[in-house]
């Protein structure tokens, strides 16, 4: 067996954080794609700055009064 | 005596006047139920003996001068992941098999409260994600315009009676798209209302901030008056909503003229949509347009920014709501709404939390983008259902739909069907409008409906007695 990667380290140390163990491979196969897509950054709306609040719906609602 | 088929507003009338009675309508939807459902797998579980117990005692209310409503007497389904005291919610998964509800969600009291009848339960995805499975305790519902076909789902069961006449209305929630997408598929009318406006007290959650309840029915006009009786008062306050009344949303009869529509064209041109689709949908907005709406094209950001932070809020959340199930017992869930939860594990706060803030600014954009517009529109599925039981199309096809910017949003959204597509399946049409402008969107969807001028009737229904549409 190969030395694991940073990669491959990220992905056990994720699901053991989350404390999922013993899963089937092909479990792990799924969320070893899911994880893959991760690593790409979220696309950004055009404009968005970074030090925008997180979402509370009512407030911004309000804001359309 | 007209059968299950009737809409919600003839039966009122023909309750009201105690033409029909209310064990009549119950007895109705119960011998469909019974004729149909071993094809269509819409109900988990019938609740006979209390609903015919509920009818009569309608009926015995309506006899001694009391009138509760629209709904009072009317029969309907809920998903099973709503709350019924003493029944079991089991959100179509081994995990609930089990789990009594000890109240009633808050839906089911205000529906109870309306007089309308509740008839069973019905089956959804696990846990109102994933999609279609057949390693569950029960299997998926069949769409009735082709039982080979996906349904759409989540909350496939409550579609499928709706469409296959069973009852008049059913409640379905809605996370990404989980009533409009079924309503899409099966013809019928599926509305997301403003975020918060119905409580959500009693629903088994899949996230706390993009989860919606939303009724299904077969018109939009029945629409209105279930939604109306499911509103919070401060939500139905700032609507302008009569929730007593025939019309209880005053813009809603006020027709097509006039009325000022933003096409979303570019969730469905940028995303490779089947030619059915982007032809019905394009069809569609021309027909408002040759009846009186001003149409332009209206600019959001691209779908996949939407898509994307609506996916990483989703599954950040509902793997919170599921770890400690997920950690002991994975083996009991269905292998799609398994992986599905679990992949939540994956998602950092820093990236939950930038979702969040994504999320601010698209909310933001839109209430810009919508000064001088009543309603935008756009397509709700990007594909044709797939087979039920083809696991690779209904991996691929998943995230295939313009439905979840309206999650992310907030704001209200309904699909109404437009046309049926080359292979005989129904295709449904999205409107939207801002926070709280849920009578804009009834308006834009009843004139719409009158537009098209024609009824989506699957052919399970044929051997049912046919009832009028539109009235």
């Amino acid at each position: 067996m190969g030395a694991l990667g940073d990669d491959d380290l990220a992905f056990a140390s994720a699901l053991a954080a989350a404390g999922l163990h013993d899963l089937d491979p092909a479990d792990l196969a799924f969320l070893r794609r899911a994880h893959e897509r991760l690593q790409r950054p979220l696309p950004l709306p055009t404009g968005f700055v970074v030090t925008t609040q997180p979402a509370c719906l009512p407030a911004l609602f309000s804001e359309d009064r | 005596m007209e059968g299950a088929e009737i809409s919600i507003r003839r039966a009122a009338t023909l309750l009201r006047d105690r033409q029909v009675s209310s064990v009549e309508l119950v007895h109705a939807a119960l011998s469909e139920i019974e004729r149909l459902d071993d094809q269509l797998n819409a109900f988990l579980c019938v609740y006979r003996d209390h609903a015919l117990a509920a009818a009569e005692r309608c009926d015995l209310e309506i006899d001694r001068g009391v009138w509760r409503g629209p709904l009072h007497g009317i029969p309907y389904a809920a998903k099973d992941l709503i709350d019924v005291a003493g029944e079991r919610t089991t959100c179509h998964s081994r995990i609930c098999i089990d789990n009594i509800a000890r109240r009633d969600a808050a839906v089911i009291t205000r529906l109870r409260e309306a007089g309308a009848v509740l008839v069973g339960k019905t089956a959804l995805h696990e846990f109102a994600t994933g999609g279609p499975s057949f390693d569950l305790p029960w299997p998926p519902a069949r769409n009735p315009w082709n039982p080979t076909m996906h349904p759409g789902g989540s909350s496939s069961g409550s579609a499928v009676a709706v469409a296959a006449g069973l009852v008049p209305f059913a409640l379905g929630t809605d996370t990404a798209g989980s009533v409009r997408h079924p309503a899409s598929v099966c013809g019928v009318v599926g509305m997301k209302p403003t975020f918060g406006a119905i409580s959500v007290e009693g629903c088994f959650p899949l996230s706390f901030s993009l989860d919606h309840v939303g009724p299904l029915t077969r018109d939009a006009r029945d629409n209105a008056l279930v939604l109306a009786s499911l509103l919070e008062p401060e939500a139905a306050r700032r609507m302008q909503c009569r929730p007593e009344c025939a019309e209880p949303f005053a813009d809603s009869e006020a027709g097509l003229s006039g009325l000022r529509v933003g096409y979303v064209d570019a969730f469905h041109r940028a995303s490779d949509v089947n030619t059915d689709i982007a032809a019905a949908t394009d069809a569609a907005v021309e027909l408002l347009r040759s009846h009186g709406a001003k149409v332009k094209t209206l600019e959001l950001s691209p779908l996949r920014v939407f898509t994307e932070c609506g996916r990483t809020i989703l599954q950040a959340e509902s793997f919170a709501i599921h770890a400690e199930t997920l950690r002991e017992r994975h083996a009991d869930y269905g292998t799609r709404g398994r992986r599905r939860l679990m992949s939540g594990a994956l998602i950092s706060a820093e990236r939950y939390v930038r979702a969040q803030q994504i999320r601010t600014h698209l909310v933001r954009e839109f209430l810009s983008a919508m000064r001088g517009i009543d309603v935008a529109v756009c397509a709700s599925s990007l594909e044709l259902p797939c087979a039920i039981d083809d696991e690779a199309a209904i991996e691929a096809t998943y995230d295939r739909q313009a439905r979840t910017p309206f999650n992310v949003l907030g704001v209200p959204a309904i699909s109404v069907p437009i046309a049926l597509s080359s292979n005989g399946l129904p295709i449904g049409l999205q409107i939207a409008a801002k926070p709280y402008a849920e009578s804009l969107v009834y308006r834009a969807a009843v004139g719409l409906e009158t537009a098209v001028g024609r009824a989506f009737r699957p052919s399970v229904r044929s051997s049912v007695r046919t009832m009028e549409w539109t009235s």
